[in-house]
């Protein structure tokens, strides 16, 4: 539960710089004139040691003839969330770009660059989200743009970079290593890498506006859920749980209880699915159809709970619309003793392949100030030592309800992400197992309820991948605003950091170990120091 | 040559060409197995090659032309060197053995060099990982069946002591570990299957060509192993036919224990294999060397 005692600063520290502060259950807005923003954000995330969890451009206009900026940060400790607010200008919106105290601000920024069209100082700029071509004067976020207008097409390809010094090896957007369209081009020296560009955003969907436009609540669940094809459920819960939060509902325990057992079914499933393409990398194949043998045991989990083996469908803001009854509980109970064995002795033999540890150990470091400085999320900051997860820090859905423990490794290296997902696929079956043994009974659905327009609502759910972040503002019966961001949105831009010096035939296994969904999170750019040609260069930590 | 072999010569060299394709349908039904697949039938080797034997080129590069000539001279190298191996085992004489081992080298520097007649990046790191390899390992696998036919030759003639026992047993070891690093088979597999090259050295490759590398590949895993049976058939029966029945029936056994090794173990790195490669050769060379000396001394 938040800590009452811990808003004393935020209040000091807004009324220091000019600002209005309201608390809301575990929310505090603070809102500052953007002439105050980086200091106070400077205060929040460097001095009070909170994470940096995302921005969200608004085009207020139609209100209040304003745009706003709002950074929401977290403080995990005291399990309250931050939300730093400023207007703009409604005609030519300028905010003071906030990335030289919090550098991990600096994809979300030219997000709203590009779909708000909020200018920001004091940084260098560039295209993110929309391509070379998009007009710069269309910003599809705004209100006033249509969601079905189109721009005329203009086909322009983006050119391989060259270098007289190191030689360029692309990867993607169409790759055996990649899954998803995602390009990195890798400049080596030898066999090792010096330097990484990275451009993303190959399939970015639109579905912010498409929700805000064309959608109800009930229907943006299902929606939500299809933003990633791993963890869908985890968008959908963290939707309804920000809609449930601005609304002020009060959802049946026992649906609460559901989510938390479908999280964590879902936990499962994708970390198994990851540790087979981890080995698959590695070339332990053997490995790889194993574990993968041993998630279709989950899938049968998850097709007894929920009807569905992945995109469940069962969330709906209020609750869940598919109980579980005595004999699926037994069943899954059953389910998970027999995954419990199979998971173990698998794990264990294939950790210790010698050329699986050999290369899981030393590769990919992620060092913790960097971790810190560019707010990592899940297993990649619980790898570098950073303790902090949403479900602990942050309690949602059921999770007061079980004990767990939260896997933290120091090493920042493959193995200890690696280690981390093995760790925490064990808990998840223990939190699955304490949960259905006390699940309450009653209701699983709200049957009447109302959603006030002009509230705010913003949730982190701690998903295999980190915490993901949705963030509410109600209207006329569907969100005015919804922001999202998937965790492998903070996790990308550690990748410079993690692949630098290191072998050309680990980069594949490094770019793994964050366990990216670019689907999910579809966008950005570059990496480090000199030397390459005709590179964008953007100095990050 | 003796008269039986004239008989039997061609449909052996046809047996050569064939059996690699099926042994490989064969490591792919293992490998299924172990890893709780049903994988394809054992003839799907035989059925991929045809098909791609029928496609046509899908890149136009210029040097496709060597990389076909490289790759043909290539396989008729390699089958030249069973067909010498073959001699050994029958007829006893060592020269023979020799050639086989040099036609070996050159069939698989020749396989070796070919990514690297493809202007692409991929092909170019692949083919140069390769080569890292092949430095260290060809190296060890020509030395390590040298020395072991020459103390064989010794026993042979009746010279047997402990120490040439011991002798034999570690070159045999050197010669098994290089005929497994040879057949670049898992964690040796550092420029094919590495998933940052995209198969490196096979990305440009496709249709015919395709086909003549996987063949190539195959045909150099089947020879590998063959040619280091050759003189341990010898040990137990003598050069005759029956040594000869030996070895192929031995062959497929050596395929599957290489093959299950493959499905227990993960890739190495370039950097990493042909230096730990390097380490366990130095080590067993010495051994090796100090028997010999001792034994020459004693």
């Amino acid at each position: 539960m938040p800590n009452p005692e811990a808003v004393t600063k935020y209040i000091e520290l807004a009324e220091k710089n000019s600002g209005v502060i309201h608390i809301e259950g575990d929310t505090v807005h603070i809102m500052v004139p953007s002439s105050k923003l980086v200091d106070v954000a400077d205060a929040v995330f460097n001095k009070y040691n909170c994470s940096f969890r995302v921005c969200a451009g608004i085009d207020e206009r139609p209100i209040n003839g304003h745009f706003s900026l709002v950074h929401l940060f977290t403080d995990d400790k005291a399990g309250y969330y931050v939300a730093i607010k400023t207007y703009l200008s409604g005609d030519n919106p300028v905010a003071p770009s906030i990335v030289s105290v919090v550098p991990a601000a600096d994809w979300c920024e030219m997000e709203a660059r590009d779909l708000v069209g909020i200018e920001f100082t004091g940084r260098e700029v560039y295209k993110l989200v929309l391509p070379l071509w998009w007009p710069s004067n269309l910003h599809p976020l705004r209100k006033d743009v249509p969601y079905n207008y189109r721009p005329e097409l203009r086909i322009e390809s983006e050119k391989i970079g060259s270098s007289s010094e190191y030689g360029v090896i692309p990867l993607g957007p169409y790759h055996p290593t990649l899954h998803e369209p995602e390009y990195f081009e890798l400049y080596v020296e030898g066999e090792r890498i010096v330097d990484v560009k990275y451009r993303g955003f190959h399939v970015h969907r639109g579905i912010e506006k498409l929700a805000e436009s064309r959608m109800s609540y009930q229907q943006i669940n299902f929606l939500a859920e299809r933003i990633c094809g791993i963890c869908g459920f985890v968008h959908s819960t963290c939707y309804a749980l920000a809609v449930e939060k601005a609304a002020k509902l009060d959802v049946p325990e026992r649906a609460q209880f559901i989510r938390s057992i479908v999280l964590e079914v879902e936990r499962i499933h994708s970390h198994l699915l990851w540790l087979g393409v981890a080995f698959h990398l590695l070339g332990y194949d053997a490995g790889f159809m194993h574990v993968w043998r041993a998630r279709e045991r989950v899938m049968w989990l998850a097709e007894l709970l929920t009807g569905s083996r992945k995109t469940y469908g069962i969330n709906l803001i209020g609750g869940v619309r598919r109980d579980i009854n005595e004999d699926k509980k037994q069943k899954a109970l059953e389910a998970l003793r027999e995954l419990y064995k199979d998971f173990k002795s698998l794990v264990e033999v294939a950790l210790s392949v010698p050329q699986v540890k050999r290369r899981l150990t030393g590769t990919g470091v992620l060092p913790r100030e960097d971790a810190i400085k560019l707010s990592v999320e899940g297993p990649t900051a619980r790898a570098s030592g950073i303790n902090k997860d949403a479900r602990r820090d942050l309690p949602y859905a059921a999770y007061k309800y079980a004990s767990f423990r939260v896997p933290v490794y120091s090493e920042g290296d493959n193995l200890a992400r690696a280690l981390v997902r093995v760790d925490e696929t064990f808990e998840s079956m223990s939190i699955i197992e304490q949960l259905l043994d006390k699940l309450p009974s009653g209701p699983v659905l709200l049957s009447d309820f109302e959603i006030p327009e002009g509230r705010v609502g913003v949730q982190v759910v701690e998903a295999p991948r980190g915490g993901d972040i949705h963030y509410v503002v109600t209207g006329r019966g569907a969100p005015y605003r919804w922001r999202v961001r998937a965790p492998t949105y903070a996790n990308i831009p550690a990748l410079r950091v993690m692949l630098r010096d290191q072998p050309l035939a680990d980069a594949p296994i490094t770019i793994a170990s964050i366990d990216p969904c670019f689907s999910c999170t579809d966008r950005v750019v570059v990496v480090r120091d000199g030397k390459v040609e005709k590179i964008k260069l953007i100095p990050v930590v | 040559m003796e008269p039986p072999l004239n008989y039997i010569l061609i449909p052996l060299i046809a047996l050569y060409a064939t059996i690699p394709l099926l042994l490989d349908g064969f490591e792919r039904k293992l490998k299924a197995a172990l890893q709780s697949r049903i994988g394809p039938p054992v003839t799907q080797t035989v059925y991929d090659v045809l098909k791609l034997l029928l496609v046509k080129e899908t890149k136009n590069q210029p040097t496709l032309p060597y990389v076909t000539l490289t790759l043909l001279s290539s396989m008729v190298m390699g089958l030249t060197a069973l067909y010498y191996a073959t001699l050994y085992i029958v007829n006893g004489d060592v020269i023979d053995m020799f050639y086989a081992l040099a036609f070996l080298a050159v069939f698989t520097s020749t396989h070796t060099i070919t990514p690297l007649l493809v202007p692409n990046p991929y092909s170019y790191i692949g083919g140069m990982r390769e080569v890292m390899l092949a430095v260290v390992n060809e190296a060890a696998f020509i030395t390590s069946i040298s020395l072991y036919t020459i103390t064989l030759q010794r026993i042979l003639i009746g010279n047997t002591t402990w120490i040439l026992v011991l002798v034999i047993l570690v070159l045999a070891l050197a010669a098994f570990i290089s005929s497994y690093a040879t057949s670049s088979r898992v964690p040796f597999d550092i420029a094919e299957a590495e998933p940052e090259l995209a198969s490196g050295v096979f990305i440009e490759f496709s249709g015919q060509i395709l086909a003549l590398n996987i063949y190539n590949l195959l045909l150099r895993r089947f020879a590998a192993k063959f040619l280091v049976l050759a003189p341990t058939v010898i040990l137990i029966s003598g050069h005759s036919l029956i040594s000869l029945i030996l070895a192929l029936l031995l062959t497929p056994i050596i395929w599957t224990l290489y093959a299950t090794i493959a499905v227990i173990l993960g890739r190495s790195r370039v950097d990493i294999a042909p230096l730990t490669l390097a380490k366990i050769y130095i080590a067993l060379f010495l051994i090796s060397i100090t028997g010999l000396l001792v034994f020459t001394h004693a």
